[in-house]
């Protein structure tokens, strides 16, 4: 994808990575790089993303070197990070730091990772990576810093634990409900009797991060990111992983990942039956009360549905949709640019197992996508799943609008999710309540 | 001053007095003397907050289009932005769409091998989608080898080819690795921002620049009865009325945003437009004052005054109830003090008969190593408790050992870690937002949080019971202030 002019913020930079951090419980970023640069990274990716908060030191409370404040380069740009790592020790009791190093370090050419080095063989749990913004988008940047932490802070061998897989999935804070994905996978994997040790949220700590080499198995549970992590894994540690492509949402989808990681584990399968059987059970009891609503005729409910979203939520929620709920697709719009590697994997996704094959463009300017939706409409009502950027658009082409993707400025989120039995009911409450709320 | 000094006259398009004014026979005293240069003005700066509080109003000015000549995640505080601009136009009404925004989007390639031609492309497809009447170009730190003056050079090639203004905000750190002179910088804004009042604006009736650069417009609303016209520059504003205000009689701010201070003092210098900040309108007393001296600057005092005596006839029984029952209350406000809003603050909580800690009339004294002073009477003004941006750490254990009844925050990470020690507590937004409490509707707004914030504070108590914050316990215990022995 040629990246040229942009009007809207959806992607952010590599160092949106200080939320991946800000995400693991015990660990500290200190961001060498401007301080605007990570304020408005924060507000971007949490505040007006679910207003999730600062999380582990993120925010306005964030330790960063202030790097504009200073002249550059000379001797004191490296003294202020200096300075930072000392504090940040001083005042914290914390089991990792994680140095990011931003745009302007990288411009002066910086060594960021001797400074770092220095402090790490003196014992303190220090890691870095750099994040120049330039280099890339925070899908990216998520992908680099695990990355990094895992080649400089996992690093002593384990005993296998058979049972113990290291989950996964959505990228902390950049897609709103990743604590609620994160949750609603852990259970269901505890339900076929796994343990599941989970990098972020409130099940994570750096100790989950030193326990990374006990697992049997990385589950990756997202379209692309988080593959390059678990293939540095294998290299290292030998462990191997699986990759589920989407997240899985709604009962169709939900028992095949089941029985797939019970096929793939070896797990008891009769066990894995009997719960999917219980929550197919109360899903489609539900499923009926619902359709008894949809079957009416409507004329103003939706009738096409567009996404505007990372590809692991356009792959997994047009999947639900068009498989489960019978909702027909209009254009998909993948906003996340996934290395050219995936691409084609991701196109073979939506054509594997879909009754209906969507069109799918991966884009990241979106001007004009307006003219070319209505167009594809020809006067029909549409369904907007995106961000907050498309609320206007959906007003004006007479639909309705959910937002389920960065920026989410107009939902408070916590522990929502729409993965699994329960989160597919979620986002059907969620979509038909928007339709509701309008038209009555 | 004498209602003499300034000439009325009959308007007949309007069917009423206006005010004949110009600078000689202004009232002096309230006007701010000839500055030395713009260099402290900080909205020219990429600090903290000043960029954003920078975008967050151009982006809601009607009829422009922002371009930022940045990577992608320079700009994602224009979702907040545009959350806010969302928030005007519901406030007025109007359908919900998004804030002229764009960005070059710069990669790694375009900071190796230069985007001068993105920027171009930019400014094309801006002029083409939006038919701007003027376009923002928000230069940032990874601008691909550019300084400033270069910078500049680019914006006026671009410029030749459209007659709508093109105007530069850029980032001040491309200044300073650049080593430019401050001096030079002045010139430089002067230069390209005096662009926009070169236009050529119809003679209108007698006007003044009201400038407010708050989300509360109660303050305006309440001077629409004082018998002036007003031309109001503040969010969401269109473009017309910043070309309008060289046609102004004088420039009336009285918001403490500093970028309104800036606009004031380039009307003033740029087309000598006479400019008068007046005394913030937070408190009773400075209320007082600002409608006073506007009334003499409007010519208008009488009214002025009676609507004065209206507003403390309807406020004075209000703020007397909440003095009751605020009294007892142990406050401590926590500023950012760009445009002094500390004193204002201060003023306000004082109205409301709260105690004020770490004032100097509670007669205590205090040892700190935050401070140039080895000893402290007073956490506020110059010679109080100074901690800067991201600093707020440095408080936190000092708060929890005061425990007030109430904690006023301009920070929100110290609002974050007070509420998890269980300490009521009211975070203000923006911190070079300025205050959304003006005049007496706002000083009880104010008290009304308050009283509500401590009325249940179920929500902190639970929260200190149940969570704990991430500073270790010899930081805890570091005896940044502490309270001494009176002398």
């Amino acid at each position: 994808m040629k990246t040229i002019i942009a009007n809207q913020v959806r992607t952010f930079c590599a160092l949106g990575a200080q939320q991946t951090v800000a995400a693991i419980d015990g660990a500290v970023p200190i961001l060498y790089a401007a301080r605007t640069c990570t304020y408005r990274l924060h507000q971007g990716m949490s505040e007006c993303n679910g207003h999730q908060g600062s999380g582990n030191l993120g925010g306005s409370s964030v330790i960063c070197t202030g790097m504009h404040n200073i002249p550059v380069p000379n001797n004191n740009t490296t003294d202020t990070l200096i300075n930072a790592i000392q504090t940040a020790i001083k005042i914290t009791d914390a089991e990792l730091y994680v140095v990011l190093s931003g745009c302007i370090p990288e411009l002066i050419g910086e060594d960021t990772g001797a400074i770092v080095a220095r402090y790490r063989s003196q014992g303190f749990p220090l890691v870095y990576a750099e994040m120049a913004g330039f280099r890339g988008n925070a899908y990216s940047g998520h992908e680099w810093v695990t990355k990094a932490i895992v080649k400089q802070y996992v690093t002593s061998p384990a005993r296998v634990n058979p049972r113990l897989v290291n989950l996964w999935a959505s990228v902390p804070y950049l897609d709103p409900f990743w604590s609620g994905n994160l949750n609603a996978l852990k259970y269901l994997l505890e339900q076929l009797g796994l343990q599941v040790n989970v990098m972020f949220g409130v099940y994570s700590s750096p100790g989950s991060w030193r326990k990374i080499p006990s697992a049997a198995v990385n589950l990756i549970v997202s379209s692309w990111v988080g593959l390059d992590v678990a293939q540095y894994l294998k290299s290292k540690f030998d462990t191997p992983y699986l990759h589920y492509p989407v997240l899985p949402i709604g009962a169709g989808e939900t028992s095949k990942f089941l029985r797939w990681i019970t096929d793939k584990l070896h797990l008891d399968r009769l066990k894995t039956s009997v719960l999917i059987a219980g929550q197919e059970k109360e899903f489609y009891d539900y499923l009926k009360r619902m359709a008894e609503f949809l079957v009416k005729y409507r004329r103003d409910f939706p009738e096409r549905f567009f996404m505007i979203a990372d590809s692991t939520y356009v792959s997994s929620v047009s999947r639900f949709l068009i498989n489960e709920i019978g909702l027909l697709p209009g254009c998909q719009y993948v906003i996340d640019d996934p290395p050219k590697c995936h691409q084609a994997g991701i196109i073979r996704q939506f054509e594997a197992d879909v009754g209906i094959v969507p069109e799918v463009v991966f884009i990241d300017d979106l001007f004009g996508i307006k003219g070319e939706i209505e167009k594809k409409l020809d006067g029909r009502v549409p369904l907007i799943l995106g961000s907050s950027w498309d609320a206007d658009m959906a007003g004006d082409l007479g639909g309705y609008y959910l937002g389920i993707s960065s920026p989410l400025t107009e939902r408070l989120v916590l522990n929502h999710t729409y993965v699994g039995y329960d989160g597919a009911l979620r986002l059907l409450e969620d979509i038909y309540g928007k339709a509701l709320e309008q038209c009555g | 001053m004498a209602m003499n000094q300034l000439a009325t006259r009959y308007d007949d398009t309007l069917n009423r007095s206006v005010v004949e004014i110009d600078q000689q026979t202004l009232p002096s005293q309230y006007f701010a003397q000839s500055r030395e240069s713009l260099r402290n003005l900080p909205y020219l700066g990429c600090s903290y907050r000043a960029s954003f509080m920078l975008i967050k109003i151009l982006a809601t000015i009607e009829d422009t289009v922002l371009i930022s000549h940045s990577s992608i995640g320079c700009d994602s505080d224009w979702i907040y932005a545009n959350q806010h601009y969302h928030s005007l136009l519901r406030s007025k009404g109007l359908p919900l769409r998004n804030a002229n925004l764009m960005s070059t989007n710069l990669t790694e390639e375009d900071v190796i091998f230069g985007a001068d031609d993105k920027l171009e492309k930019a400014v094309e497809k801006a002029m083409s989608t939006y038919h701007p009447q003027a376009i923002f170009i928000r230069a940032k730190c990874c601008t691909p080898g550019r300084s400033p003056y270069e910078m500049q050079e680019l914006i006026e090639h671009i410029q030749r080819r459209y007659s709508i203004p093109i105007l530069l905000a850029r980032c001040d750190f491309i200044s300073k690795v650049a080593g430019e002179k401050r001096h030079h910088k002045e010139d430089y804004i002067r230069s390209s921002w005096g662009k926009i009042f070169q236009a050529s604006v119809p003679d209108d009736a007698p006007i003044f620049n009201l400038i407010n650069f708050t989300d509360d417009d109660s303050f305006r609303d309440l001077l629409k009865s004082g018998g002036a016209q007003w031309n109001y520059l503040s969010y969401g504003s269109p473009f017309a009325s910043f070309e309008k205000a060289a046609k102004a009689k004088a420039t009336i701010q009285y918001s403490t945003v500093e970028f309104g201070e800036y606009l004031g003092e380039m009307f003033r210098r740029e087309l000598g437009v006479p400019y008068c900040r007046v005394p913030a309108p937070y408190g009773i007393s400075a209320t007082d004052a600002a409608l006073t001296v506007i009334g003499e600057i409007v010519a208008n005092e009488e009214d002025f005054q009676k609507l004065i005596f209206l507003q403390k006839q309807k406020y004075q029984p209000l703020i007397e109830e909440l003095r009751h029952n605020l009294h007892s209350l142990r406050c401590l406000p926590v500023m950012a003090d760009f445009g002094g809003e500390e004193r204002c603050m201060l003023a306000m909580l004082k109205d409301l008969g709260l105690t004020i800690l770490g004032d100097q009339r509670e007669g205590r004294e205090y040892d700190t190593v935050l401070s140039n002073e080895k000893r402290i009477t007073t956490f506020y003004g110059e010679n109080g408790l100074h901690f800067g941006d991201h600093g707020g750490y440095k408080l936190i254990n000092f708060i929890r050992e005061e425990a007030p009844d109430v904690l006023i925050v301009h920070h929100n990470g110290l609002a974050t870690w007070s509420m998890r020690m269980g300490i009521p507590t009211i975070e203000l937004g923006d911190v070079r937002g300025g205050l959304d409490f003006l005049g007496y509707s706002g000083l009880v707004r104010l008290g009304r949080k308050i009283l509500d914030t401590v009325t249940n504070p179920a929500l902190t108590k639970q929260l200190s019971k149940h969570t704990g914050i991430p500073y270790s316990y010899g930081w805890m215990n570091q005896p940044l202030v502490q309270e001494v022995i009176p002398r």
